[in-house]
């Protein structure tokens, strides 16, 4: 408790001596005890006074100390105890007081981990500091779940927390033993994890509580991240003092508009903030219903004496400038701001109590007044050092000459000047270490995360500061090939917290080097500086577009925001992103989330987002009935691939059922009538009017039901040729039910609906209706559902009116053009000639990943970032590309399609297809291929709002009829509670053979497995693959799956698992393949009327459908046609002629010249099956005439 | 760490009561409460020294007494 007095003017010139006695030496008590027994007092003296408030709940102390006692209990029944680490990760609230209060008592030392951390950081962390036991909830157990550590998830230990005992638990722990490890920027490339003792916080605390008498009647805002240290004083503070720490909402440190609303209506009293912050806080309005605070802490970063009084001006408060390193316990002097001083940086002041300071030179002598030199600490704040870094701890902390015997001090690496008057002066740092918006950053960490990047060579980081004082972490790197800057920042943010990924990146050809070879980091670019000229900058165009610029440019300061400049770029940086979603609010009342904001950078994007916000904020409304209804957009593909191949079994859903082995099929018939009456999508038919199909929803009535009694070879027959009855659209019903009663008294329900009128979501929703309406109907009860406020229809037209508008298609279309550009089609070696048209036929093999592979399987994805699913597409891919023998893979997968809520209890067709294409290569490592198919899946997903059948439209509008457009590979996984595919295995390996058709040519559907692995089947055309083949494949997958998992960092190449029939295959395959998808529409041919009067009806009516003149070797689909239309004329000249034309022939043969051969045919094809008589029969019959 | 780790200096591991470690430049008055370990050499030389012996970083009066209390 010694405090160095201010320097008098000693004999030898110098101004500092040495204290008389050791301050803090091991084996002190701490002052005034340790911080849980301070709180474990006042929980006896003031049992009923609040000690956390969090939103509507709060505790007492009583409640406060009897909770952490059983927890702390709990834990050192797991093995918790003195100088043992536990992990505490929790979102802020009741139980983060809780648990860090129960850490102490149970002897331990809290690790903090931020829930917003990567789970790279966090599994980091975890091994650096050798936790075996982290505190935390069940929405954060993924976050840090790892091998070997026990996880306590307060939200369910409750019962088993209740049987421990609600006394203070013994547990011998000093002052010298570590109360918490706070990890900080390291500069070799990987954070430090700083070890305080009890005695250093507690020393801290007591000073706060003293010097500015905290008592029961303050109320400290806790808002501070637990990943820093000061946030330790914000909780124990106020609860060693018998005061109230009152828990910030989620989000608040982000929103300074919220801030300053809950330090008014939280009636808070002290705050600490770092400048950056405080700077957007005193612009809020709101300070004068801030009636309580009195006290406002500054830290971390120089504050000035400005900014100090433009909050004086708001608000009656003390400001206090603080300053301190982790390694000293938060902070080691203080400075209470003159109100007086209207200028100029602020002091950092006087040593706190229990603190010694001294400024020595590089020699290690005492520098004199007004001589700058690095800061020293000595004292009771002194860290014991940094865990598993003896090394580094020696180098920081060194021994005090000038103190007691054998005591240390702690570099600070700050160099500063003692003044006149015993008050330190902040003059700057002595090595590379940044401060950017008060927190430290080690520019080394931050180029090590960058450098892993597969494609960046070499990279730089530098803190700059903008215009407005603000700091920015700008990135200077080169690169191999191309790298976006959204593709770096997400890479950073997947590896560390927030504050430390670069605002701005800028990628050079080189580094400017120094004579001696090393980087000249003066010579590096000014970060962020718009491109030169501004000739490409196109300015803001949509109203919205305009609306975000203006408040940029505001934010900013800066004029003249181009559509495509990046608010980070231009100055912007996380912590105003807050104030920047706030001001979007105030002008659109639209809500955007910070981390869409943090990725969606520019102008473009951001107002893109708006739109998007606000047209999901359209609620979907009922719609008139009576009135035609247009189809959405999952309809008109489904209907148009019907009309490709009319009353195809291909878009049959089949859907099994087991029922109650006494099923009574006339209350099955009423559950049925019931359903269809729910659902209009099961009582809707597709008819032509003016030429475009329209819904049409019939009013409910019985649904067809067969009974069966067969059973075996027969019952399979019987389920074979109930799929393949097909449907008709016009004139449906879409829907049909068999029952078969089987021999063994069960009773088995075939559903069979068409795709149109359902997807793979709608069919979870089919069964769990159908089994609540028989229930509740053979019990003459209600049955329990949900009245749906909305039908199929009304979502159609929201769809087409709100959602899916003119810019969203643009927009998207955009992204899609770019991301598909040259996409080849898929060259799989088959083992027949492929079929002119696409054959339907499948069938399926199991795949099995076993558990081991497969949990190792999804960390490693994890690890990188990608979700199972992006890494089992991986996997996938990487599999396609080794038996194709080539690297751009393009795979599909289906989407759900429900954007809004009201649609989620709707049965119908929303899914949509997106086309995935990971750009892989065979020198890539498992690893770098995980982060390209991440990168692609989740550009994808973002613009995942466009249907399918209008990117086909629009990239391959002439389809090539032999195979499926843009993919010929599919994957999916699904999700085990959605799909019920359980229940769907058994009737599978039952009925598999009967109904088989494949989406494309080969497709993944893969699932979890209750015991962790992952099992799914493989799907193939029957026309293209031998069984053997596709054995091939899904072995290959589980072999790719264990190779993978056993180096990851293994060239793809070598991954190899084909074998040598496999790889002659893929050689020939290679050499055959098909020409890439070209965007470019053909160059039109010479115009040629039409020459005969049958050419001339069918160029009519291609003429009245694409409103343009027509001649006879014009493509149709160079003059603007799409399916929709080609249906269209296909229908117009089945009325014309009479005549059933398939819609296919018009894209076999897209001209006129070569539509009339082929329905020549057809003519001549269907005169030949007439008979003599019907021929005489129907001479007046109007054909065509062949020319 | 910091620019300055090869600054040409030799060093001296050196170790105070509590077994704590640092370094210590040759030249200068080792300070009361400090001894000398022995290594003397670069500074990373001395710090690899370091890593090498000092792996308890509990201050040794802790050790004792922690220890105490497991045999009690």
């Amino acid at each position: 408790m010694q405090t160095i007095p201010p320097p008098g003017t000693g004999q030898d010139g110098t101004a500092q001596a040495a204290p008389p006695r050791p301050a803090g030496a091991p084996g002190d008590p701490a002052p005034g005890g340790l911080l849980h027994e301070l709180v474990a007092a006042r929980a006896a003296l003031t049992p009923h006074a609040p000690a956390v408030a969090a939103g509507g709940h709060g505790l007492s102390y009583a409640e406060l100390n009897e909770r952490a006692n059983r927890l702390a209990h709990h834990l050192r029944d797991l093995g918790a105890g003195p100088d043992r680490l536990v992990g505490v990760c929790l979102h802020r609230g009741t139980d983060l007081a809780v648990a860090l209060l129960a850490v102490w008592k149970a002897g331990s030392a809290y690790v903090p981990f931020d829930p917003g951390h990567p789970k790279d950081r966090v599994d980091w962390v975890l091994g650096d500091t050798g936790a075996r036991i982290v505190v935390t909830e069940q929405a954060l157990a993924p976050l840090v779940r790892a091998d070997g550590v026990h996880l306590v998830t307060l939200d369910t230990a409750g019962p088993e927390l209740a049987t421990r005992p609600a006394t203070d638990p013994v547990t011998g722990v000093t002052a010298d033993h570590l109360a918490y490890v706070i990890h900080t920027s390291g500069s070799t490339g990987r954070p430090k994890g700083v070890a305080v003792s009890h005695r250093g916080i507690a020393n801290r605390v007591a000073w706060t509580v003293h010097t500015h008498g905290l008592g029961p009647a303050d109320r400290v805002l806790q808002k501070t991240s637990l990943s820093f240290d000061a946030a330790g004083w914000e909780f124990f503070g106020p609860l060693s003092s018998g005061g109230t720490v009152v828990m910030a909402p989620v989000g608040v440190e982000r929103d300074p508009a919220e801030m300053v609303r809950t330090v008014a209506r939280e009636r808070i009293s002290v705050l600490q903030l770092v400048p950056s912050v405080l700077r957007l806080l005193v612009d809020e309005p709101g300070w004068a219903d801030c009636t309580a605070i009195r006290l406002v802490f500054s830290a971390g970063e120089p504050l000035h004496a400005e900014l100090c009084q433009r909050l004086l001006a708001r608000a009656d408060v003390q400001i206090w400038n603080t300053y301190g390193p982790t390694e000293c316990s938060i902070d080691v002097t203080a400075q209470h701001v003159d109100p007086q001083q209207l200028t100029g940086p602020i002091l950092i002041g006087r040593p706190i109590t229990g603190i010694r300071l001294l400024v020595l030179d590089g020699n290690g002598a005492l520098a004199p007044l007004g001589i700058p030199g690095e800061l020293h600490v000595g004292g009771a704040g002194v860290a014991r050092g940094y865990v598993n870094r003896p090394d580094l701890t020696a180098d920081r902390f060194v021994p005090d000459p000038y103190g007691p015997p054998g005591a240390r001090l702690y570099r600070t690496g700050d160099q500063v000047r003692w003044r006149a008057d015993g008050t330190l002066e902040y003059l700057g740092r002595l090595d590379g270490q940044v401060k950017v918006n008060g927190v430290r950053i080690e520019p080394g960490e931050i180029e090590t995360v960058l450098a892993a990047h597969p494609r960046v060579s070499a990279a730089a980081v530098l803190a700059v500061t903008g215009a407005a004082g603000v700091g920015r972490i700008a990135a200077y790197l080169t690169v191999r090939g191309e790298v976006g800057h959204e593709e770096l920042r997400a890479h950073c943010r997947e590896r560390l917290p927030e504050y430390l990924v670069p605002a701005v990146f800028t990628v050079l050809d080189a580094f400017p080097l120094t004579t001696s070879g090393k980087l000249d980091r003066k010579a590096l670019p000014a970060p962020g500086e718009r491109p030169a000229g501004t000739g490409g900058r196109v300015p803001p165009r949509t109203p919205t577009e305009r609306t975000v610029a203006a408040i940029w440019a505001d934010l900013l300061d800066t004029p003249d925001i181009a559509a495509d400049d990046d608010f980070f770029r231009l100055g912007g940086y996380s912590l105003l992103l807050g104030r920047l979603a706030q001001r979007l609010r105030a002008a659109t009342g639209r809500e955007l989330a910070l981390a869409d904001l943090f990725t969606a950078s520019t102008v473009r994007d951001q107002a893109r987002l708006l739109e998007r916000a606000e047209a999901a904020g359209a609620e979907i409304t009922k719609v008139d009935r009576s009135v035609p209804l247009p189809l959405s957009a999952g309809q008109q593909r489904m209907w148009f691939l019907d009309q490709l191949a009319p009353g195809s079994a291909e878009y049959v859903i089949p859907l099994f059922l087991r029922l109650p082995d006494d099923t009574d099929p006339a209350v099955l018939g009423r559950a049925l009538t019931a359903l269809a009456a729910r659902h209009e999508a099961l009582r809707t038919r597709y008819p032509l009017a003016d030429g475009r199909p329209v819904q049409q929803v019939d009013q409910p009535g019985a649904v067809e039901l067969a009974v069966t009694d067969a059973d075996g070879p027969a019952l399979v027959d019987r389920v074979t040729a109930e799929i393949a009855r097909g449907f008709g659209l016009a004139d449906g019903p879409l829907w049909r039910a068999l029952l078969a009663r089987r021999t063994d008294g069960s009773a088995l329900l075939l559903l069979t609906v068409h795709h149109i009128a359902c997807d793979g979501w709608s069919t979870v929703l089919l069964k769990r209706e159908l089994r609540e309406l028989y229930a509740a109907l053979a019990d003459g009860r209600e049955p329990d559902l949900a009245p749906l406020p909305i039908g199929y229809p009304d979502f159609a037209v929201w769809q087409r009116e709100h959602w899916l508008t003119e810019q969203l298609r643009h927009d998207q279309l955009a992204h899609w053009r770019e991301a598909l550009a040259g996409l080849p089609t898929l060259p799989l070696p088959t083992d027949r000639p492929r079929p002119a048209h696409r054959e339907a036929h499948g069938a399926v093999r199991a795949v099995h990943i076993p558990a081991a592979t497969a949990q190792a399987l999804t960390e490693l994805g994890r690890s990188r970032g990608a979700t199972p699913f992006m890494t089992l597409l991986t996997l996938w891919q990487t599999l396609l590309a080794q038996h194709s023998g080539q690297w751009d893979v393009a795979v599909g997968t289906p989407v759900a399609g429900r954007v809004r809520p009201e649609t989620r209890g709707l049965v119908g067709l929303f899914l949509n297809s997106l086309v995935l294409r990971g750009r892989l290569a065979p020198e890539l490592s498992f690893e770098a291929a995980l982060d390209r198919v991440r990168a692609a899946c989740l550009a994808a997903f973002a613009h995942q709002d466009l249907p399918f059948e209008q990117l086909v439209e629009d990239l391959q509008p002439s389809r090539d009829p032999s195979r499926t457009p843009l993919y010929q590979a599919l994957f999916d996984l699904q999700d085990e509670g959605l799909t019920g595919l359980a229940e769907d295995d058994g009737a599978l390996a039952e009925f598999g053979g009967a109904w088989r058709t494949t989406p494309t040519d080969l497709a993944l559907i893969m699932h979890r497995q209750d015991d962790g692995g992952l099992a799914g089947l493989l799907e193939y055309a029957t026309a293209l693959f031998d069984p053997q083949t596709a054995d091939a494949l899904a072995d290959g997958l589980a072999a790719l799956a264990a190779k993978a998992v056993a180096d990851p960092g293994a060239a793809l190449a070598t991954l190899d698992v084909r074998t040598e029939a496999d790889r002659r295959r893929a050689a020939l395959a290679w050499n055959a393949a098909a020409p890439a998808v070209d965007p470019a529409p053909t160059a039109p041919a010479a115009h040629l009327a039409p020459r005969n009067p049958f050419e001339e009806r069918l160029a009519g009516i291609w003429a009245e459908a694409l409103e343009t003149e027509v001649g006879v070797r014009d493509d149709f689909f160079a003059l603007g046609g799409n399916s929709l239309l080609a249906a269209t004329v296909t229908a117009a000249a089945r009325a014309e002629l009479d005549l059933d034309i398939p819609v296919r022939a018009l894209f076999d043969g897209p001209t006129v010249e070569q539509w009339a051969l082929a329905l020549e045919d057809l003519i001549r094809a269907e005169i030949a099956q007439l008979s003599d008589e019907d021929v005489v029969a129907d001479t007046t019959r109007t054909k065509g005439q062949p020319a | 760490m910091s620019d300055d780790q090869n600054d040409g200096r030799q060093y001296l591991v050196v170790l105070n009561d509590e077994e704590q470690y640092s370094v210590w430049a040759v030249g200068r008055d080792v300070p009361a409460g400090w001894r000398t370990e022995g290594t003397q050499g670069t500074k990373d030389e001395c710090l690899a020294r370091i890593s090498e012996v000092w792996t308890d970083m509990r201050p040794l009066s802790l050790r004792q007494r922690m220890d105490q209390g497991a045999d009690a």
